[in-house]
């Protein structure tokens, strides 16, 4: 009697699922969270009161703009993006490549960094450090704190845009080395979590508009990559 | 006997005709809820058309009441959870930071919470960050804002707006998926 040979078959799959799939990121970006109000100039015209014919009242609207409304802007233009994706963000630093895009929970990355950009300066002008540094030959658990300045730009392409800056604060916590990381000589675990305001202008549907708001992101992951 | 047979073989063909006609409206009850009530996830419950038939309004009752007796301290969503128990923790910036994660969760579900918790506290400074943050949660979003654009400009026989190739901010052009 012929048989279907099904184990073989289903390795097969398997194997060319790993195969074909696409190469995967460090861990190291963490979520990247936006709530941003969006006040605009609203297009419509409105009618000028009947006892005061030559006044031209102009008006504005409020809508709010969080992260996943910045996932929603995008998807058309740089997705799908699969289920359980994400907004990441790498902060850089340690002098890695900062990376800004949707990560999925099998490591996959889509770059956005096309439409959405964020620069900082760790170290640059304006940007302060609270730490007690550590002699690097012997890792020990330490924290540093760095205030800077950050500037982020997003833009979907469809008339939704903005350019806000704010004193971000930045904390990096860098675990004391493992004896399997020493042995392995591997770098410490570095978790890092980040908060604070941003202002600045943009427009919302081709109509000019002003962005106010907050955002925060955490991570985690091997230091310096 | 030769009457009787026919008589009952109608009758048990009219109670199963029946069952499946019973069942078929039942089925029809029991799901017109869940279309008539998620569409908006923004609506509040309160809001939400309700629909006219009896049996629906008897489900649709049902399922406040439900939540109305539920223990205020009964938050079946984790990150409400924490959001709330942080807020009910001392702390001015553990509840900024609560306050930002409401926001950044962007779930209208947690408004009552917040309003019973800005109810309750006495620092006015306190209770007018719980306030700004409802203030926010109730606003539209912009992609509500846009699908109910996108749905005038469809109903108007408009095109969607053309669509830039460069980010105005960088100059340089969008890198999109193939």
């Amino acid at each position: 009697m012929k048989t279907i040979p099904t184990g073989f078959i289903a390795l097969s799959l398997l194997l060319g699922i790993f195969v074909l799939a696409p190469a995967s990121m460090q861990a190291q970006a963490g979520p990247l969270n936006i709530a941003l109000t969006v006040t605009y100039q609203d297009p419509n015209p409105k009618q000028p009161p009947a006892t005061k014919p030559n006044v031209t009242p102009s008006d504005t609207k409020t809508v709010k703009l969080t992260t996943a409304n910045i996932v929603a802007l995008t998807k058309s233009a740089f997705g799908p993006y699969a289920s359980g994706s994400y907004l990441s963000y790498d902060p850089d630093l340690t002098g890695g490549t900062a990376a800004v895009g949707m990560l999925d929970s099998a490591g996959d990355f889509t770059d956005l960094s096309s439409a959405l950009g964020i620069t900082t300066d760790f170290s640059g002008n304006g940007a302060l450090t609270s730490s007690r540094t550590q002699d690097t030959s012997d890792p020990v658990a330490q924290s540093i704190v760095f205030t800077s300045v950050w500037n982020i730009t997003f833009d979907d392409g469809n008339g939704n845009s903005f350019n806000v800056s704010g004193i971000v604060e930045t904390t990096e916590s860098l675990a004391a080395l493992t004896a399997a990381q020493n042995t392995n000589g591997d770098p410490q675990t570095e978790t890092y979590s980040y908060s604070g305001t941003v202002t600045g202008f943009g427009t919302y549907g081709s109509n000019p508009a002003v962005f106010k708001g907050a955002i925060s992101g955490t991570g985690k992951g091997p230091a310096g990559s | 006997m030769s009457v009787r047979k026919p008589l009952s073989a109608v009758l048990a063909i009219s109670v199963m005709v029946a069952v499946v006609l019973l069942g078929v409206e039942v089925a029809r009850v029991s799901l017109a809820p869940t279309t008539a009530a998620v569409p908006e996830r923004a609506t509040p419950p309160s809001l939400v058309p309700g629909p006219t038939h009896p049996d629906l309004m008897l489900l649709q009752t049902a399922e406040p009441l439900r939540s109305v007796n539920k223990p205020p301290s009964v938050i079946s969503n984790p990150a409400e959870s924490s959001i709330i128990a942080d807020l009910e923790s001392p702390g001015r910036d553990l509840h900024q930071a609560a306050l930002q994660r409401a926001r950044e969760m962007d779930d209208r579900s947690i408004i009552p919470l917040l309003r019973g918790i800005a109810h309750r506290i006495t620092d006015d400074d306190e209770k007018a960050d719980i306030l700004e943050t409802i203030d926010f949660l109730n606003l539209p979003s912009i992609a509500e804002e846009m699908t109910e654009a996108k749905a005038a400009r469809t109903a108007a026989g408009l095109p969607d707006p053309p669509q830039s190739i460069t980010n105005r901010w960088t100059g340089r052009p969008f890198i999109r998926k193939e």
